[in-house]
């Protein structure tokens, strides 16, 4: 019995690993590249599973159809926010820009009450209902589902800093931003990219998540916790390490919840960040930027 | 031919602190405060109460993240602490409720005191700090929420009972005044604490860690001291928060509400002076209260959600437009106007 629980956790808690691992890729490059602390992430997910909800409910696409239009549309609102909105706060002080970022968490999470109330919604996928069996093991469809889309993405975003010029740039940026301004690399251009591509890494998750969980505002605060966790105990600025945090604190959560602590699980993870913060600020990975 | 000289004048003690104006206006608002109360209607009292509730946290929130500049987002618990104290004396009938201020105080002393020591044994500072005192709130508030002694998330009432020492009374009269005495207090210490050993130590290590580590300040104490003495305090805020509105859950008490009022009403007024912190309170309740009046004279229950969103959106704004306060601009505006004064000089 116990080992059985402590096996659907693991599974499971790699499946919602590989989600949280996007989250936290997302604040992961917003602060690396282009040096914000991103903490309206949390706001960002919640829109996009509110986008994925309406796609499905009006339009009828499946929600991971939805993925086309919530993606790119993500992409460009991250874009334009940081350009036109986010940017003026990069001069002011650090911890202004925190209560910026959180200013702005509340503004959009409430935002969101006001258009969709607080009623809970969830998204059903017809062809996603029912689950896969390995002896105690049970594995619904729409987690696999959604740890897939998390990991396609996350191997796009792999390649996409490992390989492309786009990345080196981001990689440029990242190191030394006066050294790749200096090289002839529009900076600002190329923060507001990475931002827009947190926002669509963000917005792949939310979309994930729709199909998982009920949707409901209040809880925007905690993706932002969450991505900023998994982020830091991974060590910020590194992929590898946003991953590997993923999967630790989706493992984390899901066994908890197996057990029947779940209400506790957040507290643990939140306690284990905390002892990371202290002993390893650095993370389990360090960085070798983003 | 006489060129014009610019000559620094050394600024006068209030031209320094905001300018007398506005220290005659505060003043005269507490003093207004003192003697009206009795005219106006129950609801404006109570929100004058709340206002000065606000002025009085974010004076104390100053004392860490203005002063010394850690920007601590984890001031939630203290306030918990001190309104949980006060419940659960008066809930339990464990003694009168009056004796839950001591019992809050001392028990935040003690707990902001392990946090310190944690936190600044290990130099958490910056982004680091401020996300790590802000998972504590959250684990404090979990744990409250699965806590059956707590209330769990339903929240705790505080129990009426009669008598001076459970702080009952017909109306909010006695608490207005307690918070009149309590923001005067705490601006009090804080002018005390600008001229004392202490002050200059937060300021040095605000300004710069390293440099006032050179010059022989020992910052992990100076920070420590400034936390303690900014949960204490915050302790007594949340004690009298309890003991008025008489019911405390954790979806507020120790939730980040609670917190971006405080930091919110010392960054709006301006972090690190003595009146700002007062002022940006007192205009953070005027915000709420404008916005929740816009919602019920518009009517529907969306709008709330609605005003939530300004007040968000307000936040972003002042931190854009007044990055360094109210009262923070006022006393920069005044020291570039004493910069650029020419002088003539008589030969």
């Amino acid at each position: 019995m116990f080992i059985s629980l402590i096996l659907i956790g693991l599974v499971s808690g790699v499946l919602l690993g590989l989600v949280l691992a996007l989250m936290a890729t997302g604040f992961n490059l917003a602060l690396g590249v282009a040096r914000v602390v991103n903490f309206q992430i949390g706001a960002m997910i919640l829109w996009a599973m509110y986008g994925t909800f309406f796609a499905w409910s009006l339009l009828g696409l499946h929600p991971y159809l939805a993925i086309f239009i919530v993606a790119p549309s993500a992409f460009v609102l991250g874009y334009l926010m940081h350009r036109y909105l986010v940017i003026r706060s990069q001069s002011t002080a650090e911890d202004s820009q925190i209560l910026f970022s959180l200013g702005l968490l509340i503004a959009l999470q409430y935002l969101a009450q006001f258009c969709f109330s607080t009623d809970a919604r969830s998204v059903v996928a017809d062809n996603l209902q029912g689950a896969l069996q390995f002896g105690p093991v049970i594995v619904q469809y729409t987690q696999l589902a959604a740890g897939a889309v998390a990991l396609v993405v996350l191997a796009a975003m792999h390649y996409m800093l490992a390989r492309t010029d786009l990345g080196r740039h981001l990689h440029a940026c990242a190191q030394n931003p006066v050294g790749a301004q200096v090289s002839g690399l529009n900076v600002k251009n190329l923060s507001s990219v990475a931002m827009g591509i947190s926002a669509l890494c963000a917005s792949v998750a939310g979309l994930a998540l729709a199909t998982l969980m009920p949707i409901y505002p209040e809880r925007a605060f905690e993706y932002s916790v969450m991505a900023v966790v998994v982020s830091v105990l991974g060590g910020m600025g590194s992929m590898a390490g946003s991953v590997l945090g993923g999967l630790l604190v989706g493992v984390i959560i899901s066994t908890c919840q197996a057990m029947g602590y779940g209400a506790m699980a957040q507290a643990i993870v939140y306690a284990l960040v905390f002892i990371t913060f202290l002993i390893r600020p650095t993370g389990l990975i360090k960085s070798k930027q983003v | 031919m006489q060129e014009d000289i610019i000559r620094v004048q050394s600024p006068g003690y209030f031209e320094e602190r905001g300018g007398l104006a506005l220290w005659l206006a505060a003043s005269g608002f507490l003093l207004l405060l003192l003697a009206i109360p009795t005219l106006i209607n129950p609801y404006y009292l109570r929100i004058l109460t709340i206002g000065l509730l606000y002025a009085y946290l974010a004076s104390c929130w100053n004392f860490i993240g203005g002063y010394a500049g850690q920007m601590s987002l984890g001031n939630a618990i203290f306030f918990g602490v001190g309104s949980y104290m006060a419940a659960i004396f008066a809930n339990y009938n464990v003694a009168p409720i009056l004796l839950a201020l001591p019992a809050a105080v001392i028990f935040a002393g003690v707990l902001a005191m392990v946090v310190a020591k944690i936190c600044f044994r290990y130099s958490l500072r910056g982004i680091y700090f401020a996300v790590g005192t802000l998972l504590l709130a959250e684990i404090v508030r979990i744990i409250a929420i699965n806590s059956d002694l707590l209330g769990r998330s339903q929240g705790l009432q505080a129990t009426a009972r009669d008598g001076f020492l459970n702080l009952q009374f017909a109306n909010d009269v006695p608490f207005l005044y307690i918070m009149v005495a309590l923001c005067v207090g705490i601006i009090a210490a804080s002018l005390w604490l600008e001229q004392s050993k202490l002050g200059f130590d937060m300021v040095a290590l605000r300004e710069q860690e390293s440099a006032a580590r050179a010059l022989g300040v020992d910052t992990d104490q100076v920070k420590q001291k400034a936390f303690v003495i900014s949960a204490m305090l915050t302790a007594v805020g949340g004690f009298m928060y309890g003991a008025l509105i008489r019911f405390v859950e954790p979806g507020y008490d120790l939730s980040l509400a609670v917190t971006m009022i405080m930091v919110m009403g010392a960054v709006l007024g301006g972090r690190g002076t003595a009146l700002g912190p007062f002022v940006g309170g007192i205009i953070v309740m005027m915000v709420q209260e404008f916005l929740t009046a816009m919602g019920s004279w518009v009517g529907t229950t969306s709008i709330s959600a609605l005003a939530q969103m300004f007040y968000g959106l307000f936040f972003v704004v002042v931190i854009l437009f007044f990055p360094k306060g109210i009262v923070g601009q006022w006393i920069r505006r005044a020291a570039d106007r004493r910069m650029v004064r020419p002088v003539k000089q008589k030969d």
